[in-house]
């Protein structure tokens, strides 16, 4: 739909656009057609993985338009509260608008309740602030990671209008290249869902599982343009989430 | 697509609806209540998608019952039809849209049994008998030159039949279950699932 | 008594971005959508604009990533044992499966069932909205509230919103004191009544090919392990050929007690069941 791919694309082959430029007789020709489009496709891959006491959750820090890269060192991660991050791909703009939402909600819940948010709850909260935007999405995709009430590994991922569901298997991609990620995943872990009928899967350490994440990223990174640079790495556990910086191929 | 037909005869008038509820290639449901009593001696059948036809329906029954119970008076044909028409036409210039309902108000009141053709822009025209949408193409033909004043039920039955029949035979959506409902100075007298 | 008046927790009003408060105390009320204020895209025909840029088509991925998961089998029926429904677990967007284990069979309360088709999101939200509002029904009569009138709540919310975009067909089932019911709401705001002789419902991309099994095999009179393996055989038949459809398909049983998951299991093992039983039928 032209309204959503990339406004470059739009500006220059949209005729419409060009009402009054040169050659172009304003006076008869077709009526004046405006168009709206608000949203970029600024790239971003989001994987995240869940395990019995703990989480992780990696993404891309390359901002991408089109063909150009605009930043290798853009954050799409927002530590939500000391169990609970969120990551998005989608349009850099609505990414941000929803963050500063989120941490707004976040805060003002710490303050009303004397405790923080709980991943669950935060993930429902995502969901409803998607959907109050129902009729003009955040064109947001995002994936939130975190430990649940007991403890345990807790990840889901979203549509751009709040459509969201925990991973049974523990696992989700979402963003840019979350359709050449996702098989990966699937047959390292998948028990109930895709891939289910392959061997027993074992059970990952944290450390383990980082690693399998930055294999994925410097894999997938060889394939979907707009991922490389560096990967944001968030490991969650019930003492607190440990950040590190992953450095991709800058190509 | 619906099938709405009716016809007046001596002291009744009767209405005919097909029975089914499409959307996108499926046909949903075959035992649709398309016509529907919004009055002791009215009935209003009614073409249109669901939603809009249940919701039509359901106001000016409700309206018709306030009106009752304001005033202790059953509404004439006259005015009951005149209501549902500035309500069509009040709708059509409103922020909400129109009611997508074409419909057809068939009674009996102290003059005897009255007829209208309503349609969603709030047209309306007293007549004998009356069709709806495309089925009218097939039958309209078959009621001017069968349609006689002062038919007994018997007749009026058989005229609605015929037009099923053609109907069956020329229309290219085929419904397999009618509804005929038809009310007399007592209320409703009849009601006859028919299924050709 | 109007809780609607008692001021939110603290004394900030958040009003950036998307309405939650506002959005939240008109849901509190279970009534009228017109406190609701969903922001909209500042053009001329906003509802025009709405649905042609973000509302799920069928077949085509209409607007790149900004879409929806879609292509569905669900289907439900009564029977003389109560509701059987029966849903697969596929969600597709376009060619890509976004997720094979979907639940869209959605709880709304011990005793209502509702399924999923169409837009998730929309679903998913709704149906949870609807889950308040028959709370609040319950709170304020001291009874339970009608299948037929929960799945009016949630056909006078579709018609509030038709032309907007939504996408959504749902089926809401459940048990009341006229015993089992099944009703149809879509997003036209259309709401029809499971009866007669062929009280079912089929929705989404495979519901052609679960009529089909559904129309020859269905009977009221089924006993509730018949009903079940019948929702299992439409649901496999439709997933064998829907691309649309497939994963897992979960079966639940309504009963006067309230509904009950009776089965959940991969169709790839109703492919190993059901293709034996075929080929021995189709080569006597």
């Amino acid at each position: 739909m032209a309204s959503i791919a990339s406004s470059e694309g739009d500006r220059t082959l949209d005729p419409a656009m060009q009402v009054g430029g040169a050659g172009v007789d304003v006076a008869s020709s077709t009526p004046l057609q405006h168009r709206f489009s608000p949203y970029s496709w600024n790239g971003g891959t989001v994987l995240a993985v869940a395990g019995k006491d703990y989480c992780v959750v990696a993404t891309d820090k390359r901002l991408a338009e089109g063909y150009s890269i605009l930043s290798r060192k853009i954050d799409r991660a927002l530590q939500l509260t000391d169990k609970t991050v969120i990551a998005c791909g989608g349009s850099h703009n609505d990414v941000e608008a929803l963050y500063n939402h989120l941490k707004l909600r976040a805060v003002m819940y710490k303050y009303n309740h004397e405790e923080d948010l709980s991943t669950i709850g935060a993930a429902q909260l995502l969901s409803n602030t998607l959907y109050y935007k129902r009729f003009f999405p955040y064109y947001a995709l995002a994936v939130i990671a975190g430990l649940d009430d007991d403890g345990v590994g807790y990840v889901a991922g979203y549509d751009a209008v709040g459509s969201y569901l925990r991973s049974r298997d523990g696992y989700t991609a979402n963003g840019s290249a979350a359709a050449i990620a996702m098989p990966i995943l699937d047959n390292a872990l998948g028990k109930v869902g895709v891939s289910s009928g392959l061997d027993e899967k074992p059970e990952y350490s944290i450390a383990d599982t980082i690693e399998m994440l930055k294999d994925i990223f410097v894999t997938v990174g060889e394939r979907d343009i707009l991922c490389g640079d560096a990967v944001d790495i968030y490991a969650i556990t019930a003492t607190g989430t440990e950040h590190e910086v992953f450095e991709l191929k800058a190509d | 697509m619906d099938v709405v037909l009716g016809v007046t005869g001596k002291g009744y008038a009767m209405v005919l609806t097909d029975m089914t509820s499409n959307r996108s290639i499926f046909s949903l449901k075959h035992d649709e209540d398309k016509a529907a009593m919004v009055d002791e001696r009215k009935v209003l059948a009614c073409g249109g998608d669901q939603a809009s036809r249940s919701q039509f329906t359901e106001y000016v029954s409700k309206n018709f019952a306030l009106t009752a119970l304001r005033t202790g008076l059953e509404m004439s044909n006259h005015a009951a039809a005149h209501f549902v028409r500035n309500e069509l036409a009040r709708a059509i210039r409103a922020r909400g849209g129109p009611h997508q309902a074409n419909s057809i108000l068939a009674g009996v009141d102290h003059e005897g049994p009255a007829m209208y053709y309503l349609d969603y822009l709030g047209t309306m025209a007293k007549v004998d008998y009356a069709a709806q949408g495309y089925c009218g193409y097939f039958s309209l033909s078959l009621m001017d030159k069968n349609w006689k004043r002062n038919m007994t039920k018997e007749e009026g039955r058989d005229l609605l039949l015929m037009c099923i029949d053609q109907l069956r035979a020329r229309f290219i959506i085929n419904s397999t279950r009618y509804k005929l409902i038809v009310v007399d100075e007592t209320g409703k007298s009849a009601e006859e699932i028919i299924e050709p | 008594m109007d809780l609607l008046q008692a001021p939110p927790r603290g004394l900030f009003r958040e009003s950036h971005g998307a309405s939650a408060t506002r959005m939240d105390m008109a849901s509190a009320a279970g009534m009228g959508h017109d406190q609701m204020k969903f922001e909209l895209p500042g053009v001329q025909h906003p509802a025009e604009f709405v649905s042609q840029n973000f509302s799920p088509g069928t077949y085509e991925d209409n607007g790149k990533r900004l879409k929806f998961s879609k292509g569905t089998t669900t289907l439900a029926f009564i029977f003389k044992g109560g509701v059987i429904v029966s849903v697969d677990s596929r969600a597709s967007q376009g060619s890509y499966i976004g997720s094979q284990t979907v639940k869209k069979v959605i709880e709304i309360n011990p005793y209502l069932l509702g399924t999923m088709a169409g837009g998730a999101a929309d679903c998913l939200f709704w149906e949870r909205n609807l889950g308040m509002q028959c709370r609040m029904f319950e709170l304020r009569n001291k009874e339970r509230i009608s299948v037929a009138a929960a799945s009016k709540l949630l056909a006078n919310t579709m018609n509030y919103y038709k032309g907007m975009g939504l996408s959504m067909g749902t089926m809401i089932t459940g048990w009341d004191k006229r015993g089992p019911q099944l009703f149809y709401v879509d997003n036209d705001g259309t709401r029809l009544k499971a009866d007669g002789d062929k009280p079912f419902f089929c929705v989404g991309s495979g519901g052609t090919y679960a009529y089909g099994v559904l129309d020859s095999s269905y009977s009221f009179d089924l006993s509730d392990e018949e009903a079940i393996e019948l929702g299992k055989r439409a649901i496999y038949h439709a997933t064998y050929r829907d691309a649309y459809s497939g994963g897992v398909n979960n079966v639940y049983l309504v009963k006067e007690t309230g509904w009950t998951h009776v089965f959940s299991g991969d169709t790839y093992h109703h492919h190993d069941k059901y293709s034996a039983e075929r080929e021995a039928a189709a080569n006597p």
